[in-house]
């Protein structure tokens, strides 16, 4: 008998150099000197051809196809003649449907949408006229801003479809600025494999075009005239991560993530919030004192929080009750409790060594004694390391990330870790980035949720300072890449409305959706990764204990690859907005993995 | 990320493993695109989402996409976005932090006055928490319209608004409203005559709200924002220094005799092609003396161009140095080395981009690297950042860094790992196994008490020069690892087992035996360890010892297949043919159609009763089936 033997030898990451050509130089007054290759295998395969995905080298062959319709359009020297050159057979339905309601919305906005269904009949050739109904709301002369994302395609031979959202913005012909969101489905054909696809035609699946009438836009950008005269401006703030992570090195916790939060709060008592910004290894954690003439002033060095450990998050809140704003500030793995002088400057009142790797913190009086007590969110992995440690196992379930702490205050600066005694320790061991606090209940003690990366969320409820997770009963487990959550009242029933960030992924949406995707998966893992690429989640409360997803009806989904949102009403008509922060990674190199 | 990542993450966790190790090494290589400068998802615009009242049902109708006419869709990489009536004018404004410039934004919300306004509520607590964080809100307008708000602290991703809740009124700017407030402590109080317009603060058992003064703010001027372009030269100092490697090459030009003491050497990057550099070495020639007298030893390493050979670069770069009088030491270098300390220099950082020519490494006294250089370096730089080559790392950290301020925690340990990874992964094996072997020489010849590294450290790098060797399919250089390890610590377990392992792959069992006896006998909890003494007292036909060691082994860790196979195949061995169905059947179960389990159930079959022989072909079948159903 012969056993085969397992004598355990580690994998390990291996990728064979390969001879690329030297790329330009972009230190100026240099040359490139590396000869080596860079990851020679999964380079490749950032072509989808070699990587044996056909509908993706559909989707990069019409992609070109597509923008060369429309960049002239938005330079406004567009050319039918142009377009039927390469798609000669093409036919178009209604490019803006021609009957429209409009809604007039507080702040000048106005609202117009489809009244009844768009036709799809593909019957109008004559494009120009199409095209001069399209943007006919736009003024003639100006230029227009035109982006469009392929989310998903289906192909099959010589015939394909595509699903093509397309926003244009510009100068309105009358007074202000519209916005066009459109859902287009393209058919394309081609005669042969080795032949160019065309266009054949043109449908519109979604219509809303939004008119904002004030002469200005609602938000101008004022970040210079309140921060440019700041020395954390001018030394730190101006320069993008990527410009940090050459001049520091890693041991000191720099990341590409850019994982930088901020923090608001009257320091010094003036009526005037002022604010934190924290900030990567290396950097200072800024505080910038806001003035009467609504500029700032960094007093980061007097204040006592020069500190350079890598910190993601801070909150200002009165810890000692003494009518001043002390400061809680996540370092890597420990809080710091920094107490406030009432003028801004902060001396270390305590700390507690908690969690690992703290993302989000949430402030909220857990047990009702009269002092604030903070929830600090771990992430399972640290972007700056890299190989296979710490990666989320399964992607759409992980289970390997780090526990959460509740941090309770028990008054004179003493703080403990209870997160097991409180009944947090369940369900503790995922990819935590935010938490946020709501009595949902309304039977006086706050309930928290927890928005986690690679799967399903907490909900943990609190009975009396015991918590328990109720995510599954409630219906808001959300499994899905949450980045943060919020809650408010969406709605206007007087209960709390739940919105958490999600990533919404055109490539997920195109390639989860493939039949080469489901090739010996389980058909709930296919759902679930498909479900991961669909975007942000608004939970409405039934009043009954569960909530409804009505994320796909209210269309919040394509928020893109949001971090942060809040919803707050912006134009101040009583009813909640949402603004959601977004994209991940733009490297020196443009193309997009 | 979704073709290569998502698409090879497991279904489920528990059970078999199989294409995990896939979806790692597609993960991590996501990761290394993006540390090399790749983007991701990038130059995504910020969304905003208008709602526009309920649907029949009460149920939010579908929200309208204003993101891009507002002004609020800027592609900076954003994070966390706080609101915050910055400018007290009765809407709220915005600040934004990003990952790229600028890395704060304020957008100041110009919402017109006319049409509809807006109160704001500032609480504070007495018998609750002062701040009264927790605290609901509910104002009633005078049409009977309701609004709600918690006070909160900590909300949306890494980021605090502001303190003072704030109600849109819409249309009602005329009459009083009334304001209930839930304190956190669970007391209710009601709070009238509130109006429109104005910001107000209510203080716990006050009975009425008191009018906030307030601070009238002139407009801030509106413009682009400018920010620094991204560049790739830089400066970097190195808390965690580590050795150079030992730079090899003919000798182009001699390094000149100095009587200054040696404080550091300069290691220039330049090549005899490279008209940049040549700039720089004349630079640099200027300073010679300078350097000279500062102890700072100045050695050109000449990078040949593709297809050029290492003498003609050698004839070239001597005649570039004669020309521009650079009287340092210079050699050639081979494109091996050139990319290896590309790739050393890289470990250092989180942005990984091509080593630009001219470059240069500064190194300390003892040869250990303390800056990296990327593009041309001035004689000032040099000079400033000398003194800087014998501070300990705790000074380095406090002085010589772009920022100073306070650090509070510990120095993390100064380490090659990072190094010796990029090499694997680049395919630099025997140039990082002659590296790694001149490391562990140095602190094998000290006294235990005196070597810089704790041991574990050193075992782990010994774990590394395993990986360098194997890749190269160097046995010898396996054998040695492992052997340097025990050095270390004799009772080092992996390097037991690996040695085991290695003489038991070799058919020499009873060299492999000690090992695996001394692994098993440290680590008796070890599922692994057991695994491997087990199945080496099958080799030694000892099947009773080798039955308890496995069965002990797969106790201790249940989900490995691997080990119950080789448990199922000591009970066919010793004939234990009821135990060996039952556990055949839950091999089957847990890994349907599994090969090896395939194989090894026929061989139990023939000697089960008739009645157990037929139970267990329609046991086999009814799994596969469900497996097909699946």
């Amino acid at each position: 008998m012969k056993l085969f033997v397992l004598f355990g030898a580690p994998v390990l990451l291996v990728f064979s150099p390969v001879t690329a050509a030297p790329p330009a130089a972009e230190v100026p007054g240099t040359v490139e000197a590396s000869k080596d290759g860079f990851l020679a295998d999964e380079l490749s395969r950032v072509d989808a051809a070699a990587d044996g995905w056909e509908s993706e080298v559909f989707h990069d062959a019409i992609k070109p196809l597509v923008n060369y319709w429309v960049a002239p359009l938005a330079e406004r020297s567009w050319d039918a003649e142009i377009v039927k050159e390469i798609s000669p057979k093409i036919g178009v339905a209604e490019m803006r449907p021609s009957s429209l309601t409009e809604m007039r919305l507080a702040g000048g906005f106005v609202v117009r949408r489809p009244q009844g269904a768009i036709s799809q009949e593909a019957s109008e050739t004559d494009l120009k006229k199409a095209v001069e109904g399209w943007f006919q709301p736009f003024d003639p002369k100006e230029p227009l801003d035109i982006h469009t994302k392929i989310f998903r395609v289906v192909m099959e031979g010589n015939r394909g479809i595509s699903g093509v959202y397309v926003d244009v913005t510009g100068a309105a012909r009358d007074q202000g600025f519209v916005q066009q969101n459109i859902t287009r489905k393209i058919n394309w054909s081609r005669n042969d494999a080795s032949s160019a696809w065309h266009m054949d035609s043109l449908v519109l699946a979604e219509f809303e075009e939004v008119h904002a009438t004030e002469t200005k836009p609602l938000f101008s950008d004022v970040t210079m005239a309140a921060l440019s005269e700041t020395t954390a401006w001018k030394e730190q703030l101006r320069y993008s991560i990527d410009h940090w992570r050459l001049r520091l090195e890693t041991s000191l916790s720099i990341e590409p993530g850019g994982i930088n939060g901020m923090a608001l709060g009257d320091v010094n008592g003036d009526g005037l919030e002022d604010l934190l910004y924290t900030d990567s290894g290396g950097l200072p954690k800024r505080l910038l004192l806001h003035q009467a003439d609504g500029t700032l002033v960094d007093v980061t060095e007097k204040s006592g929080l020069n500190i350079l450990d890598r910190s993601r998050a801070a909150l200002f809140a009165d810890l000692d009750n003494d009518g001043d704003q002390d400061l809680v500030l996540a370092l890597e793995d420990q809080l710091l409790f920094m107490k406030n002088n009432g003028k801004a400057t902060f001396k270390k009142g305590g700390s507690v060594t908690a969690a690992a790797r703290v993302h989000g913190l949430a402030a909220a009086d857990y047990d009702r004694d009269g002092f604030v007590d903070v929830y600090a969110c771990s992430y399972g992995r640290d972007f700056s390391t890299f190989g296979e440690d710490g990666v989320p196992l399964p992607w759409d379930d992980a289970n390997n990330g780090a526990a959460n702490a509740l941090i309770r205050n028990g008054g004179n600066w003493k703080f403990a870790n209870v997160t097991v005694t409180a009944g947090l320790g369940k369900n503790n061991n995922r990819f935590s980035f935010a938490a946020s606090w709501e009595d949902v209940n309304k039977d006086g003690w706050m309930d928290l949720y927890v928005a986690n990366d690679f799967g399903t969320n907490n909900f943990y409820q609190n009975y009396q300072g015991t918590f328990t997770d109720i995510a599954g009963q409630a219906g808001v487990e959300d499994r899905s890449p949450g980045m943060a959550s919020t809650w408010g009242d969406v709605n206007g029933d007087g209960l709390m409305d739940l919105q958490v960030s999600n990533m919404f992924s055109g490539a997920g949406n195109r390639i989860a959706f493939q039949p080469q995707y489901k090739q010996g998966r389980q058909s709930e893992t296919i759902a679930s990764h498909q479900r991961f690429a669909r975007g942000n989640t608004l939970l409405i409360n039934r009043g009954n204990g569960t909530f409804s997803d009505e994320s796909v009806a209210t269309g919040i989904t394509l928020g893109r690859w949001a971090w942060g949102h809040q919803m707050a009403d912006i134009n101040n008509d009583g009813r909640l907005d949402s603004l959601v922060g977004n994209g991940f990674i733009t490297g020196p190199e443009e193309d997009d993995l | 990320m979704w073709r290569r990542v998502v698409s090879q993450s497991p279904d489920q966790m528990g059970g078999a493993t199989d294409g995990v190790m896939a979806y790692k090494l597609a993960y991590a290589a996501m990761s290394e695109l993006l540390f090399s400068g790749k983007s991701l998802s990038g130059r995504e615009r910020n969304s905003l989402f208008l709602n526009v009242g309920n649907r029949r049902d009460g149920m939010p109708g579908k929200f309208a996409n204003a993101s891009f006419l507002s002004g609020f869709g800027v592609n900076d990489d954003t994070r966390g976005v706080a609101m915050v009536d910055w400018d007290q004018d009765g809407d709220l404004d915005v600040w934004l932090t990003n990952r790229t410039a600028p890395r704060l934004r304020l957008l100041r919300n110009d919402l017109p006055k006319a049409g509809a306004s807006s109160l704001q509520v500032r609480l504070e607590g007495m018998t609750c928490n002062r701040d009264a964080i927790g605290a609901r809100l509910e104002l009633t307008l005078p049409s009977g319209r309701r609004l709600y708000q918690t006070r909160r602290c900590g909300e949306g991703f890494l980021t605090q608004n502001s303190a003072w809740i704030h109600f849109g009124l819409g249309a009602e700017t005329a009459g009083s409203m009334v304001l209930t407030v839930h304190w956190p402590d669970g007391k209710t109080e009601n709070f009238a005559k509130l109006t429109a317009n104005k910001r107000w603060h209510v203080r716990q058992g006050a009975g009425k709200p008191t009018e906030a003064t307030p601070v009238s703010q002139p407009a801030l001027a509106s413009s682009d924002v400018t920010v620094e372009p991204w560049s790739g030269a830089s400066r970097t100092a190195l808390v965690a220094r580590v050795l150079m490697p030992k730079v090899t090459g003919a000798i182009i030009q001699k390094q000149p005799k100095s009587a200054a003491t040696k404080r550091g050497k300069l290691y220039l990057f330049a090549a005899s092609w490279c008209q940049p550099c040549a700039v720089e070495l004349a630079e640099l020639a200027k300073a010679a003396s300078t350097l000279r007298k500062q102890g700072i030893e100045v050695e050109v390493l000449a990078v040949p161009a593709e297809g050029v050979t290492a003498k003609e670069e050698s004839k070239a770069m001597s005649k570039l140095l004669k020309k521009v009088k650079a009287p340092f030491g210079a050699r050639v270098i081979d494109a091996t080395q050139a990319g290896a300390l590309d790739v050393f220099h890289r470990s250092f950082l989180s942005m990984r981009r091509p080593l630009p020519l001219p470059s240069s490494f500064l190194a300390d006294a003892q040869d250990r690297l303390a800056f990296i250089y990327r593009g041309a370096i001035t004689t000032t730089q040099i000079i400033t950042d000398v003194p800087a080559l014998a501070k300990s790392p705790e000074r380095v950290r406090q002085e010589d860094l772009p920022f100073q301020g306070q650090w509070i925690r510990d120095l993390p340990p100064s380490d090659l790992i990072n190094a010796l990874i990029a090499w694997k992964r680049e395919g630099y094996l025997a140039y990082g196994q002659r590296y790694l072997r001149d490391q562990l020489d140095r602190e094998t010849n000290l006294p235990p008490k005196r070597r810089s590294v704790p041991t574990s450290r050193l075992t782990l790098w010994c774990e590394h020069l395993v990986d360098f060797s194997r890749l190269q399919n160097d046995e010898v250089g396996v054998v040695d690892a492992y052997q340097r390890a025990l050095v270390f610590d004799p009772n080092y377990l992996s390097a037991l087992s690996g040695l085991g392992s290695h003489y038991g792959r070799a058919g020499k069992i009873t060299e492999a035996v000690p090992y695996f006896e001394r692994a098993a006998k440290l680590a008796p909890n070890d599922s692994r360890a057991l695994q491997a003494l087990g199945v080496a007292r099958v080799k030694q036909n000892k099947l009773t010892e080798a039955r308890d060691l496995l069965l002990q082994s797969v106790r201790l860790n249940p989900r490995d297949l691997a080990i119950r196979i080789d448990l199922l195949k000591v009970r066919i061995s010793l004939k234990e043919w009821q135990l060996a169905r039952t556990e055949g059947m839950q091999l089957w179960r847990a890994a349907p159609g599994n090969q090896a389990v395939g194989a090894l159930l026929p061989k139990i079959l023939p000697n089960l009763s008739k009645a157990d022989q037929a139970k267990l072909k329609q046991d086999v079948e009814a799994v596969m089936r469900q497996a097909r159903q699946r």
